[in-house]
């Protein structure tokens, strides 16, 4: 759950259909400027652009800069961190839930769980 | 039951060995929170009313958003704090969302004396931005 913050701009860079659209393109076409990708994509540069300020912001894209030119890249590592964030939360539940079924059945209380090293927020 | 990306929700549905009145008083008394989850639990079941969990020498504090006896449970986890103090007044309340969790509670008929309970929890918010923008 360290990942938390990284995990909430991701999950709300990919909320949006055409920025998973612009991600898509850059995934699978390679890098693009602003201006191409709105010349392949059914939104304007403005808008465009807007999508990509915040998938940047999501760390999802990089821009390289050459010349007169800013070509946007896809960068698939906060997915895989969104993803395992998703995968510890259901593994949570899974465990939790286990333990609530068990708690029901025989009224009796899981011993307390303590990590080593007691950190008072995630 | 699984996993959405997308929208960055979780959910698992379980069916339990126990009524709904069961379940529901396992969800909402601090005493009963505490005991299955081996953690301490303050519960406040109240609209508005405040949890505190300590789960594995974690901390969460959130706010009950809506609660439904015997049916609807649901929690907005107030975002990370760096400081030890939280301030609570209605004014302090931090912008974005530090995630939520939902509970639905459904008696099955064909199975008597046992509940379908569904848990859905969506990723956290970033802060700055009003939650209800990123759950959409």
């Amino acid at each position: 759950m360290d990942r938390d913050p990284d995990a909430a701009n991701v999950f709300e860079a990919l909320a949006d259909p055409t920025r998973r659209e612009v991600m898509r393109r850059l995934a699978e076409g390679g890098p693009a400027t602003a201006t191409e990708l709105a010349g392949e994509l059914p939104v304007t540069r403005q808008a465009v652009a807007k999508h990509l300020a915040m998938l940047s912001e999501a760390g999802l894209v990089t821009s390289d800069r050459q010349g007169r030119e800013t070509r946007f890249s896809f960068t698939p590592r906060p997915l895989a961190d969104a993803v395992s964030w998703m995968a510890d939360v259901g593994r949570q539940w899974d465990d939790r839930l286990q333990a609530l079924s068990q708690y029901l059945e025989t009224g009796e209380p899981r011993p307390k769980r303590r990590r080593a090293g007691f950190d008072t927020d995630r | 039951m699984g996993a959405n990306v997308a929208n960055g929700t979780v959910r698992r549905s379980v069916l339990l060995p126990a009524p709904v009145q069961a379940v529901w008083s396992a969800l909402t008394d601090a005493g009963q929170l505490s005991a299955w989850l081996g953690g301490d639990v303050a519960i406040d079941p109240v609209p508005g009313g405040q949890i505190v969990v300590q789960e594995e020498g974690r901390l969460r504090r959130g706010v009950i958003v809506d609660i439904e006896p015997l049916r609807h449970l649901e929690i907005r986890w107030l975002p990370n704090s760096r400081k030890m103090g939280f301030l609570w007044g209605p004014d302090d309340e931090p912008a974005g969302s530090g995630g939520e969790v939902e509970f639905l509670l459904e008696p099955v008929p064909e199975s008597a004396g046992c509940t379908c309970l569904t848990v859905t929890e969506r990723a956290p918010v970033p802060s700055g931005r009003p939650a209800a923008l990123a759950v959409a």
